[in-house]
Order: structure tokens, then sequence, then C-alpha cells
């Protein structure tokens, strides 16, 4: 006889899987609807319908599935009232910890494409918070209920956990982008919901088999890290096929859908792989090959979920070792007398008259410059660099001038602004801001500078600790 | 782009010699104004707006303007002509143009205009004082009224003579984020050297590699300080903090592109 916490384990749900590839399916058909009125009526949205529409399609694929499974409710019940809570669940989770953790504390997104260090990095620490999300809303809200009786319990709730925590982070896309265009906004909402689905229903597929059959520590653990390894996996893989678009001449309304049918295909072939799993594990508990939970299950889950909450302890701390590795990492060197460390991100430029010269040319066009002026006069050198600029821009000014101490010496510390040339037409000019420190070094006077747009807080934090590394050879 | 009120006209409001504002001493510059009203309308005029982009006419050997709007200017020109057609000129409206070569502004001019609640054109001549040809190279001309932009436009002179050695064209465009079509402030657009592959720059950024760049204002528009030759082989790097890079190598515009070339770039996060 299976023990009551197993009663149900042998219940099939094929229409669970059908359901599963309907929503699939009919997502896409109601992406491809939005497109084609985006093409043909060509709604022009601005201001707060922009925004109310997009908030009303970033809950379109939660809705849709949600709605899909209430219908089958009626045909054979289930506790709609678990699922739901579930889907509010995973929303709550990632809107309170994974959105702001990744987007707030880590702020993946400013640094992921730097390099493919740092894609492997950024992609692991998004696969390793999505996925603990899903895995924290069904282990600590639903895992100990009696309602977590069948085998496809675990997969419905991971699905509506995935999809809570996708439904929260396309509310969110929408909000902090003051809106999204139709149809490409849609295909993103969609593409980010099929991927949380899936992921949300392989962790649950390993979920439900701890919950029903007696399994070894590591089980959960690995269902997690497998789950963290596909989702990094999407992400990388969206990353490379999923690139912007050069077009000479207008640009057309149909939106790249390279993405939305990776996350599609990846969404059919977790449902596909996980209903046949389900299957023979049905069909090995009616055959008795089960084994069933053992007594101390309760026990056992609790070891398992620390093993599962330490994996993901472990991973959070190898991305933030790598994050801290790619983002706070510094260069020594050794120019001329001038000895100091700038950011391991930013790439060294070799020509020029400067003693160094480093640029984050791709991400924030942030410049460090360090040069050296023959003299000892700080307010001759000042004026000399003011020509130089006033000559090339075609505004510049000083804003504020202060003494200051570098590398333990006298120096002057100016704030300046310039305009830049460029076109004369069509496009505002572009406002640099930068600063300034000369100090005197025997018969020359270096100078220290940061060229940066005018609204770069961050550089100029960053030219701060460049400036606080540097002495003088004596 | 038709001269669309050349039918309508008969009625010279205002025809004046500009003042002149050279930026370059060496190049003194001299304009002439010239407002065609069109049809009257009926509703009294509160603002006024361009309703053409700027565009460029056909001037002859004695520096007269034609109705023909011109794609270029041959070398040897004397006098330019830009135009555009408003709405309507409200109380109190100035005209200001500016010109400017490759760049850099070489003529400005202010004209108070008087109200009109008809539509028209404004059209400036431009020439040298000492009556010398133009000179060759990328103008381009801004119409205000007083501080606002009517409208703009660019225009090749001299490009005859280097038409199949060097045929550039002025380069714009628009960066947008792909999923909200929301512009993209501060973006970067680096056109290297032919010959020069983005990995090359980017592990040794020179500034001696690249052959032009511009960065995009708020509203995601950039201009390219260079004009860009149609069969060069550039690599394109577009670049924003957040966004996935663009990398294109060995991009080639074509001789189909028109010119200006107005591209539309879309990045994804």
């Amino acid at each position: 006889m299976l023990s009551p916490r197993a009663a149900k384990a042998d219940v099939g749900r094929d229409w669970f899987w059908r359901a599963e590839l309907f929503v699939v399916l009919a997502l896409f058909a109601f992406v491809a609807i939005v497109i084609a009125i985006d093409i043909f009526v060509q709604p022009a949205l601005s201001g707060p319908w922009l925004l109310l529409v997009g908030l009303v399609l970033a809950l379109v694929p939660g809705l849709l599935w949600l709605l899909f499974f209430y219908l089958q409710d009626r045909i054979e019940p289930e506790p709609i009232g678990h699922v739901a809570r579930l889907f509010v669940v995973g929303a709550a989770l990632g809107g309170a910890f994974g959105l702001p953790v990744l987007n707030d504390a880590l702020r993946v997104q400013e640094w992921l494409y730097r390099d493919s260090a740092t894609m492997a990095i950024g992609s692991l620490l998004i696969g390793a918070i999505d996925s603990f999300v899903i895995y924290a809303a069904v282990r600590f809200f639903i895992f100990d209920s009696p309602e977590f009786d069948e085998r496809t319990d675990g997969v419905v709730y991971g699905t509506a956990a995935g999809l809570g925590s996708a439904t929260i982070a396309n509310l969110h896309f929408i909000l902090a982008s003051g809106g999204a265009a139709f149809g490409p906004g849609e295909v993103y909402v969609a593409e980010v919901a099929l991927a949380q689905a899936a992921f949300g229903g392989l962790l649950g597929y390993f979920l439900g088999r701890a919950k029903l059959e007696r399994e070894p520590i590591w089980w959960l653990a690995a269902g997690f890290g497998l789950t963290v390894l596909l989702d990094a996996a999407f992400h990388l893989l969206r990353g490379q096929i999923e690139t912007g678009t050069l077009v000479f001449g207008a640009a057309g309304r149909i939106p790249s859908l390279t993405g939305l049918f990776l996350a599609g295909g990846l969404a059919v072939l977790v449902t596909a792989v996980v209903s046949v799993l389900v299957n023979r594990d049905i069909q090995r508990t009616r055959q008795g090959g089960a084994r069933p939970p053992a007594a101390d299950a309760v026990l056992g889950d609790r070891q398992a979920n620390r093993v599962v909450v330490a994996v993901f302890a472990l991973l959070l701390l190898i991305g933030l070792i790598g994050w801290h590795t790619t983002t706070n990492a510094m260069v020594l060197f050794f120019r001329e007398g001038v000895r100091g460390a700038y950011p391991a991100s930013y790439t060294l430029s070799t020509a020029d008259d400067a003693l160094l010269d480093v640029a984050d040319p791709l991400v924030s066009g942030t410049r460090f410059r360090v040069r050296a002026f023959a003299g000892q006069d700080l307010a001759v050198v000042a004026t000399q660099l003011a020509g130089e600029r006033g000559a090339s821009a075609a505004f510049y000014r000083v804003t504020e001038q202060a003494a200051a101490m570098v590398a333990g010496r006298d120096a002057l510390r100016q704030r300046f602004a310039m305009v830049e040339t460029g076109a004369f037409v069509g496009v505002t000019p572009r406002v640099v801001e930068g600063i300034d420190y000369l100090l005197i070094d025997d018969d020359r006077v270096v100078v220290v500078s940061l060229i940066a747009d005018a609204d770069s807080a961050a550089s100029e934090a960053a030219f701060e600790q460049f400036v606080q590394s540097l002495s003088l050879a004596e | 782009m038709p001269f669309k009120f050349a039918a309508l006209l008969g009625l010279i409001l205002a025809c004046s010699v500009a003042t002149v504002a050279a930026a370059s001493p060496a190049l003194a510059f001299t304009g002439q104004m010239l407002l065609l009203n069109g049809p009257a309308q009926q509703s009294a005029c509160t603002t006024m707006k361009a309703t053409s982009d700027a565009y460029w006419l056909e001037t002859d050997d004695v520096g007269e303007v034609t109705d023909q709007v011109v794609e270029s200017y041959p070398s040897g020109t004397t006098t330019i002509a830009a135009a555009f057609d408003y709405n309507c000129l409200p109380k109190g409206a100035t005209i200001v143009t500016v010109f400017a070569l490759d760049g850099e502004v070489v003529f400005s001019n202010k004209a108070p205009q008087k109200p009109a609640s008809r539509a028209g054109i404004y059209s400036y001549t431009l020439s040298r004082e000492d009556g010398a040809e133009i000179p060759a190279g990328e103008w381009e001309v801004a119409f205000f009224n007083n501080k606002t932009l009517l409208a703009s436009g660019t225009i090749t002179v001299g490009g005859d003579a280097a038409q199949g050695l060097s045929d550039a064209i002025v380069v714009k465009g628009t960066i947008v984020d792909a999923k909200t079509k929301q512009p993209i402030r501060n973006a970067l657009v680096v056109l290297l050297n032919e010959g020069i592959d983005a990995e090359t720059y980017l592990n040794d950024p020179q500034d001696s590699d690249v052959y032009t760049s511009a960065t995009t204002d708020a509203r995601g528009k950039f201009v390219l300080a260079e004009p860009v030759e149609r069969t060069a082989e550039h690599t394109w790097i577009i670049a924003a903090k957040g966004y996935k890079p663009i990398v294109e190598d060995a991009l080639v515009i074509g001789d189909g592109a028109e010119d200006p070339l107005d591209l539309a770039i879309a990045m994804t996060k």
C-alpha cells in the first residue's frame, strides 16, 4: 500500500500536457495578432495609453495560462486557489528579491555585454536567481501542503511560480520603459513568460519527485542546478542569436522573433520531456517499482532543502566573485614616473601624447588621461588646457576650481564642461563634463583628467578611485 | 520635391539683401531672402510650422533661382539656394537662416517677417561677396523662427568633381530600443578606418583608427561628423550602456543609398 503522502502519485493527467502546448500555441497566436495589428493598424500610442496597453499586454501570458487551467479545473477538479497563490507568490518573490538583486544590487544589465566572461557570469547569476525564486515559491509555500500529492503538481506549481515571476519582470520592464512598442513589446513579454514557465516546469518536476518518492539528498539540488544551467544557457544563446538591427532606410515593423521561437521551442521541449518522465514515473509506480517516501520524509526534505540553499549560495558566491573581479579589478601601470591602477574593464590606448590614456569606449564613453606639461606653474597649464580645449570644442568653461591633495602633493582640482563640435543640424550637441587634477612634479606639471558624459556620476566615482591610486616616483 | 506653390505665385512680399555674419573671415558671404505666398487661409495664424524639410533650388549662371529642386550643386556654382514650405506667418515671426560648411557655421541672417495668414515658401540664396565659387563640401542649412528650428537640410557642392573617386554621402540615423522603440541617449556610433576590424580596435582603441563617430542625443538621433564613401568597407560599432553592442565588419553602403542616408538602428538588451 502506498503511503498517504503518495496516495495519488499514480494519477495521470494527460490533459495538463495538452494544456501546456495549447497555451504555447495560443500565446504565439496572440503575439501574431498583436504584430498584425501593429503592422496594419499602426496604433499611435503615447503617454498613459502606451503604459496602460503595455501593462495589460504584460499580464496576458500569465492570465492565459491561469484561464486555461481554470477551464480545465471544471472538468477535473484542481486546487485553482493554490495555483493562483503560487502565481502571486512567484510574482512577489520575483519583485521583492529577484529584480532588486539583479537590477539594483548587481546591476547585471550594465556589465553583462562587456565580454564573453561577463556574459557567462551574468547569465549564471540570472539563472541562479530566477530559479531560486521559483524554488522558494514552491518549496516554502506549497511543498508541505497535502494538496501537493500528484506527480504533475510540482510541474503545475512550478509553472505557476515561473509565470508569476515572469509577469512581475514584464510589468517592471513596461513601467521602467514608460510603455513598450505594441508588437516588439508583446514579443518580449511572451518570450520571458514562455522561458520562465519552462524553467518552472522543469524545476517543478524535480520537486514533485522529491516529494513523492524516496530520492537521494542530492536529487533536488541536481534539479536546481540543471534549471540554473538551462536558464543561463538560454540567456547566453539568446544573447548570441538576438542581436540588434541596422537598416539603411526606414525600419520595418516586424520585430525580431528569434528569441520568441527559442523560448517557445524551449517550453515545448521541456513540456515534452517532463511529460514523458512523469508518465514513466507513473507507470513505475503502478508496477510497484517506485520508492515511496521514507517514514522520515520530512527530515529528508529538510536536508535536501539545505543542500539546494547551499548550492544556490555557492552559485551566488561564484557569480559575486566573478562580478567583483570583472567590475572592480584594476590594472597596475607605471609610466614615466607615474604609478597607479586603472579599472580592468577599461582599454588602454597607446596613441597620443599622453602618459596614460584609458577609455571605456563602448559602455560609458568615459576616458581617463594622464599627461605631462613642461613648467611649474599650475595656472599657466590650466590656461594652456583652456586654449587647447577651446580650440577643439564649440564651448569650454571651467566651472569650479579648488585646492586638493593627490599623491601627497598639493594639487589644483578643476571641474569643466564643454560642448563638442559635430554635426550642425539634426542632433543636439553633446555636452561633456570632466575633472582635472593638476600637480607639480619637479620640472613638469602632471594633469590627470576625466572626460565623461554630462550625467555619468558612476564614472566620477571610478575616476576619484583612479586618482587616489596614483603616486609619483621620487 | 516639386515647387508646390509655383502656379499660385505672383506676389512677392519681401525681398531684401541680408546682413552678413561670416564666421570665417577668409570667406565672406552674402545672401538674399525671397518670400512667396500661397493661397489665403481661413483661420488666423498663431504658430508658424514648416510643412516640408529644407530643400535646395537650382540656380543659373547669373545666380537667379529657378523652381527646380536639386540634390547637389556642381563644381563652380556661385549661388546656392535653400527653401522650405510653411503654413503661415504669425505676428512677431523672425526667420533666422544659418548656413554651415562641413559642420562649421559660415553665414547667418535674421529677417523679421510681416504677419500673413497664408502658406508660402521661404527661400534664401547664398553667394560669395566677391562672386567667386561656392566652396565645395557638405553644406547644411537651418531655418529657425526665432529660436525654434523649423526646417533643415544638407547638400553637397562640388560632388561631381569627386564622383567615382570619393562619392561620399552624409550618414545620419536614429537609435532606439528594439522592444520599446524608445530613443537611446548617448549611444555611440563609431566607423573605423578601412582595414581596421572591431577586435583590433577594441583591444587597443586608437583615435587614429576611427574614421568618424557620433553620439546620439536625447531623441536618439545622430549625424556622422564625416561623410562616408559608398564603396568603402568600414567596420561599424554601435554601443550603448546596458545594450548588446552591434558590430558590422566591412559594411558597404552601396550605390543605391540616398544622400543623406538615414539609418534605423534597434538595439536589444
